[in-house]
């Protein structure tokens, strides 16, 4: 797709390629308005990364927000009659940012999946966020996990909202030693405990992380994760982005928000993960959804900026000079002509700096020629 | 290659002879040179020394791979990161202090004066204690001798210098110790080389 495209940001490059993926498997653009009603939002809340929100008043007096969130916006306009819905976008959020403590616009393109989720489905959306990695960077891991076997994990630990919020805080953290300080003060019995130590500790192979994590299922809600897990991994075995998927069964986020599987994609050089989303049907149905099942990724372009709002090729592949002696009919046949070769030009009066790489020609007169610098 | 970031002062010092034992061993740092990165090629790893409350940014945002970092850190400043070892070395405690006399009113908001506001804020909102936060910097214990503050919440290594200042420790709040902390992303990508390091650094703790 470069080519005559080679003046475009590589992000922007970026962005037309993954439109062409998602177009290719019969995802539709979805497109919203900047704004909805801070109404919509508040009531949400609990779905929406962070607490802060713009607001303004509109021209009839309403409370809105520049948006903080697709996934909400795409799920409430979801069509109902419809079996299912393949959606995809490329949109800007407004989010508070953690690290300034400013809001920050940021770039998100992903794709939704709303209505029945098959297992052929799921593959495909993982397939997807693999591709979409690598059209970032070919050195990309995307991380899989399955909310149900954290959570069937900690129904084995406890039952105590507070205690299973500092748990999941640990699970994240893979901070084994103070998961078994806080489940010795508190009297957790030990063999979950154990097998929450053994899952924190990465494999050396997806094959190896399975088993492990079958041979340790301590319910049927953990069983079944680790199946689900398997037969998706059977199927990207048949392709060759098997070797870019990394299965960790104590990953986990918002239980309140995931249900099943969670994704987090990663690519080189970029400290943070890039691509999250996963299965979150609760959402559906907290919309009153017929329909109760969606799974779905972002990329976060905020966190790509500097490795990819770069260009190829900056300024063009000539530059003309002209002056007021220049005939303005060789003038025009030398640009015209250029233009038809597909060669881009700048007709400039005054040869300007930082010229890079760009051939220089002057019309002096009737005369054109090449200039050396 | 593995990039460590470790704390300047003794902690660090400490840690940098445990990674001299278990095999990454760096020439430069001992040196007596101005350099600031030291990189030993033949055992695949770099360390620089930085501030021991700059760690945990240096990890997060992927500077270092890897850091040790204390505990009071990474709960003060809630850093997106793995936090895969407890060294079990540079005890200390987090504490509330006061001077030896000081009886709590629990009918007016509590002074507290601290470095560590995140801490401190968790700590009295998990007991409902309505508290004033006064944001210092150093030399946390003039707060309450000024009459600056009710109590100070900070980090006591051996109570001397409270001692010294007539305040006490009233409430022990947590133990601290320092941390083997990796940035996310580099985990995922050197998971061997950070999950060798995790385990050959417990191995040679327990000795």
């Amino acid at each position: 797709m470069s080519g005559n495209l080679s003046f475009l940001y590589n992000d922007e490059l970026t962005v037309l390629k993954l439109r062409k993926l998602y177009e290719d498997r019969g995802f539709k653009k979805f497109r919203m308005s900047k704004f909805e009603s801070y109404d919509f939002y508040a009531r949400n809340k609990d779905f929406l990364v962070g607490n802060r929100i713009i607001t303004f008043t509109d021209l009839n007096g309403k409370l809105m927000a520049l948006k903080p969130d697709v996934t909400l916006s795409i799920v409430k306009n979801a069509d109902n009659t419809a079996d299912r819905q393949k959606l995809y976008y490329t949109e800007n959020v407004y989010r508070e940012s953690k690290d300034i403590h400013e809001f920050k616009e940021i770039s998100q393109v992903g794709l939704e999946v709303l209505g029945d989720i098959d297992l052929f489905q799921t593959v495909e959306i993982i397939t997807l966020a693999v591709k979409s990695l690598l059209e970032l960077d070919e050195n990309a891991i995307l991380e899989i996990s399955h909310m149900g076997y954290t959570e069937g994990l900690l129904d084995c630990l406890t039952n105590d909202t507070h205690l299973r919020a500092e748990l999941h805080k640990l699970f994240k953290e893979k901070n084994a030693h103070d998961l078994i300080k806080l489940a010795e003060s508190n009297s957790l019995p030990k063999s979950p405990v154990n097998t929450a130590v053994d899952v924190m500790s990465c494999k050396s192979s997806n094959d190896e992380t399975i088993e492990n994590a079958l041979s340790n299922a301590l319910n049927n809600r953990m069983q079944e994760a680790v199946k689900e897990v398997s037969a998706i991994f059977s199927l990207l075995k048949k392709t060759d982005l098997d070797k870019h998927i990394r299965i960790d069964f104590s990953v986990t986020d918002d239980p309140g928000y995931y249900n099943g599987i969670l994704m987090h994609g990663y690519v080189h050089s970029i400290p943070r993960d890039v691509l999250s989303g996963g299965r979150y049907d609760s959402l559906m149905s907290k919309m009153g959804k017929d329909k109760t099942q969606a799974m779905g990724f972002a990329i976060y372009f905020d966190a790509l900026d500097r490795k990819l709002h770069v260009r190829n090729k900056i300024g063009t592949d000539v530059i003309v000079v002209y002056n007021e002696n220049s005939d303005i009919n060789i003038l025009a046949d030398f640009c015209n002509k250029l233009s038809a070769d597909g060669i881009s030009y700048n007709a400039v009066t005054k040869i300007p700096e930082n010229i890079c790489n760009s051939k220089v020609y002057s019309v002096d007169g009737t005369d054109v020629k090449e200039v050396t610098l | 290659m593995i990039s460590v970031a470790l704390p300047k002062g003794r902690l660090g010092n400490k840690v940098f002879d445990i990674f001299a034992k278990i095999g990454y061993d760096c020439d430069e740092m001992h040196s007596d040179s101005r350099q600031l990165v030291f990189t030993s090629e033949e055992n695949g790893i770099s360390y620089f020394l930085v501030k021991p409350s700059d760690v945990s940014i240096y990890v997060e945002h992927g500077a270092a791979d890897i850091g040790i970092v204390g505990k009071d850190i990474l709960l003060e400043y809630e850093p997106d990161v793995y936090e895969l070892l407890d060294l079990g070395i540079g005890k200390c405690r987090m504490c509330v202090a006061g001077k030896n006399d000081f009886v709590d009113n629990p009918d007016v908001a509590l002074r507290v004066a601290t470095k560590f506001v995140n801490i401190a804020k968790t700590y009295y909102k998990s007991i409902n204690r309505n508290i004033e936060i006064i944001k210092l910097n150093g030399s946390i214990e003039l707060a309450p001798i000024l009459d600056l503050s009710d109590v100070i919440v900070d980090i006591v290594e051996t109570g001397t210098t409270l001692k010294e200042n007539n305040l006490d420790v009233l409430t022990e709040i947590l133990p601290i110790s320092a941390r083997l902390i990796a940035n996310k992303a580099s985990y995922k990508f050197k998971t061997e080389e950070i999950n060798n390091i995790v385990t050959k650094f417990s191995e040679e703790l327990k000795k």
